[in-house]
């Protein structure tokens, strides 16, 4: 029997597309990093006779091909979008609310709050000196979408402070301005930041300086991490501002004991994750010092404190960051060596539910 | 070695598919034994010298019951002493455990092992009746038996029903067509349909209310139907491109108006195994109403252990073997009085049932799920999942049915719009299984 013409093509087309992909596998040059998903990618395995033997060879084998696959961000934006329009997006961890990429709701884990709170109230009852808690919102709370436990979660974790801890509750400022937090990125902007800083400087009666008295610098095409998350690659970028204040400020961190001018690390900018322009991302111990300003600041936080860090130096002279998941010695030792006039554990409701670093917090 | 993994899309397949092309025909089946023992070690090596045995033992028992009828026997003994040495190897891989408690070593399930170990049987098995010739060639058989398109997941093939294929088979550009299109039909039941279930079952299955269990449920059944089917489908089209052409274990079993029917649609080639080498030499039904009930007894309770060692498989072959003797009894003739809906609703209802039974393995866990069906509760916070999940949920209750087969035969046959159909469910199935390695870091380097 004589095959039809269009046997011919689907057999051509369907050879040439294996062969296509397996050419390309062998040809096209590797990529060792991934900047869309901030990791590295994996190597191709080494043959030996035990890796072989375990399963484990063919099971690295079957990653590097996954991680190392021609096109594979063309691929994972065109699954992106086909769960998008076929309406799953409900079961991933992504959202898209309005124009916005959101992470979806966090798990209220009754469990976990009571484990965070323990370690947090027993710190400050060992440290005698007042501690202020603050949690942020989250971004898709702040659309409005139905799901967001927020308003719920966050009252319940300040209703086991205990003695020297003060909740400082920040989540009117955010409710319904989805405005203060970016579109593809789960960070709160600097507007967002901002609002933080002010309640802040409220709480602990110090001045709070207007808006009118930073000079904002934009930066175009800043894509975040809930972008990279979604694979939703049409979405367009957004702009990032720089809200400079006092041109005094310098910086050290853990790492390097040079202090940086100012807080903006700009060469970050050329980056794919813009946000490390704040404080150049995160670092276990960062120092922002202020010549012009008063007393000493303590905040024990997340990646959400970059940026509010930034506003908080205005005012002290000097402002210590810790971020327990990589600041490994005890916290109130710090506390004694070098007394603090203002104590801050700041940390966005999703890190606050899901951190098991706070327990060591001593 | 997996059919829906990039491994064997763009590595293992387009190896095998050049050099059995570029090879003399003598060649041809040394290749595919050769990249089929490479298929079935590239997971666990260890047990590729069990395969090796299994190939051997079987050769010979073939070779031995020949020999002995040459001789004036029958080869029973030979035939006995290959049905123990199989049967005795899946029993102590598979249900030492289950017959000889904890203290029994415990072994990785070697994978395809219930598919490879019945197919052997029933070359040894034919081969004694005479069904089908022997086969003196070890390389022609070890292809047989190893033929990784079929290996690990089925259908079952019987040596009948390739022989004459494993030694004269003319490939052809049309039936690599029809592979490639039955290929691409698969796959995408896998990765489309069947994994999408997979996800909504494991969402709703771990939440409260009535509806999402029923959903869930619903979710699980059509989850089990693609993912084996799409399985069959893709060995059914990787035969083919190699020439080969092997039987339907499918047809649309959801639209069963009984179970009877049910079990005529379902795994067609497990069925029929039992039927051939168990049912019938039992009796079947030519030695009266108890014998039968018994015979079928007997053949649900092994379809059930064969599907797995644990208990709730023994209650899930006796939960069919039950309905069977019921449908035999009075059941059918009652279904066929009635409207054709409330067969359809019967069957559907049993075969859902029957996949609870399927799925937990604990007793206490089904009795909660059961109990969870017939409470009424609201479901909580998974209504956005619901309707999020609605339109693929309701393509693969369509793609269940032969709905599309009543498109007008124009439409059908319109090749244009079929290869372009089959080239988007390719890119999509593509991008899925990349998907799955995509995992952003949030925190850099931690």
């Amino acid at each position: 029997m004589k095959a039809k013409r269009s046997e011919m093509l689907t057999v051509a087309l369907f050879c040439t597309f294996l062969g296509a992909v397996a050419l390309g596998y062998l040809l096209l040059p590797k990529a060792a990093f991934s900047p869309l998903e901030k990791r590295n990618l994996a190597d191709l395995p080494e043959a030996s006779w035990s890796t072989l033997r375990s399963g484990d060879w063919g099971q690295g084998v079957e990653t590097y091909m996954a991680d190392h696959m021609p096109g594979r961000n063309f691929f994972v934006g065109l699954n992106a979008y086909f769960e998008y329009y076929t309406g799953r997006q409900a079961a991933k961890d992504i959202w898209v609310v309005e124009d916005r990429l959101v992470e979806a709701p966090v798990q209220a884990d009754e469990g976990a709050i009571r484990r965070n709170m323990d370690a947090v109230n027993r710190f400050a009852q060992t440290l005698g000196q007042d501690t202020t808690l603050t949690i942020v919102p989250t971004a898709g709370w702040s659309t409005g979408k139905s799901g967001y436990p927020d308003a719920a979660v966050i009252p319940a974790i300040y209703a086991q402070a205990g003695e020297n801890l003060i909740p400082l509750d920040i989540t009117d400022a955010f409710q319904g301005r989805p405005e203060l937090f970016y579109r593809t990125d789960h960070h709160w902007n600097s507007a967002g930041a901002y609002e933080a800083y002010a309640a802040c400087m409220a709480h602990w009666g110090r001045q709070v300086l207007p808006k009118t008295y930073f000079q904002v610098t934009p930066v175009e095409n800043f894509r975040g991490s809930t972008y990279s998350r979604s694979g939703l690659w049409l979405t367009p970028g957004e702009t990032l501002e720089l809200w400079q204040g006092s041109d005094r400020l310098t910086v050290t961190n853990g790492e390097t004991q040079q202090p940086h001018d100012g807080v903006f690390y700009r060469e970050r900018l050329e980056e794919a994750d813009k946000y490390t322009v704040f404080l150049d991302g995160n670092h276990s111990l960062v120092r922002i010092h202020n010549p012009e300003g008063q007393g000493r600041l303590l905040v024990i936080r997340d990646s959400f404190s970059n940026s509010l860090g930034c506003f908080l130096a205005e005012s002290y002279a000097e402002v210590v960051l810790v971020d327990l998941r990589y600041y490994r010695q005890p916290v109130s030792q710090l506390a004694v060596q070098e007394p603090f006039d203002d104590i801050l554990i700041c940390y966005s409701l999703g890190n606050f539910l899901s951190d098991t670093n706070l327990v060591f917090l001593r | 070695m997996l059919f829906s993994s990039n491994v064997f899309l763009f590595a293992f397949l387009p190896a095998v598919l050049a050099l059995y092309y570029l090879c003399p025909r003598g060649w041809r089946n040394p290749v595919l034994l050769l990249f089929s023992l490479a298929f079935y070690g590239w997971g666990e090596p260890a047990y590729l010298a069990l395969m090796v045995a299994t190939i051997v033992m079987d050769y010979l028992c073939g070779l031995e019951i020949v020999r002995q009828r040459s001789r004036g026997g029958r080869g029973r003994t030979a035939l006995t002493l290959g049905i123990v040495l199989n049967l005795g190897l899946l029993a102590f891989f598979k249900y030492g455990r289950f017959l000889f408690g904890p203290g029994f070593p415990q072994l990785p399930l070697p994978i395809g092992i219930s598919f490879y170990v019945f197919q052997s049987m029933s070359y040894i098995i034919d081969v004694y009746r005479q069904d089908a010739p022997v086969q003196r060639n070890p390389l022609t058989f070890g292809t047989y038996v190893t033929l990784f398109p079929q290996l690990i997941a089925g259908p079952i093939v019987r040596y009948t029903d390739v022989a004459q294929m494993l030694e004269h088979r003319q490939e052809s550009v049309s039936q690599f067509a029809s592979g490639v299109s039955r290929f691409l039909v698969g796959l995408s039941k896998k990765v489309l349909l069947a994994n999408p279930m997979g996800s909504l079952w494991e969402i709703l299955r771990q939440s409260q209310g009535t509806l999402a269990a029923w959903v869930g449920l619903a979710a699980y059944s059509l989850q089990i139907y693609f993912d084996f089917s799409g399985y069959s489908d893709m060995a059914i089209g990787l035969g083919r491109m190699f020439g080969f052409e092997f039987l339907e274990n499918f047809n649309y079993p959801y639209i069963s108006a009984s179970i009877t029917e049910f079990w005529r649609r379902w795994h067609i080639s497990l069925s029929t195994w039992f039927k051939e080498y168990v049912y019938i030499p039992l009796g079947g039904n030519r030695k009266g109403l108890a014998r039968q009930i018994f015979n079928i007894a007997v053949v649900w309770l092994l379809t059930g252990l064969w599907h797995g060692a644990s208990w709730n498989f023994v209650l899930w072959g006796g939960y069919y073997a039950l309905l069977l003797i019921l449908e035999k009894a009075f059941l059918l003739r009652l279904l066929k009085k009635s409207p054709r809906w409330v067969g359809h609703g019967y069957a559907l209802l049993a075969v859902m049932l029957g996949w609870a039974l399927f799925y937990f393995e604990n007793l206490g866990d089904l009795r909660a799920f059961l109990l969870r069906l017939v409470t009424p509760a609201a479901s909580s916070c998974v209504s956005g999942v619901l309707i999020g999940y609605l339109p693929t949920l309701l393509a693969a209750a369509v793609a269940s049915t032969p709905l599309l087969k009543r498109l007008p035969r124009r439409v059908q046959e319109a090749a244009p719009l079929r290869m372009v159909l089959q080239g988007a469910l390719l890119l999509l199935c593509v991008a899925a299984l990349v998907s799955q390695s995509y995992n952003p870091f949030i925190y850099f380097r931690f």
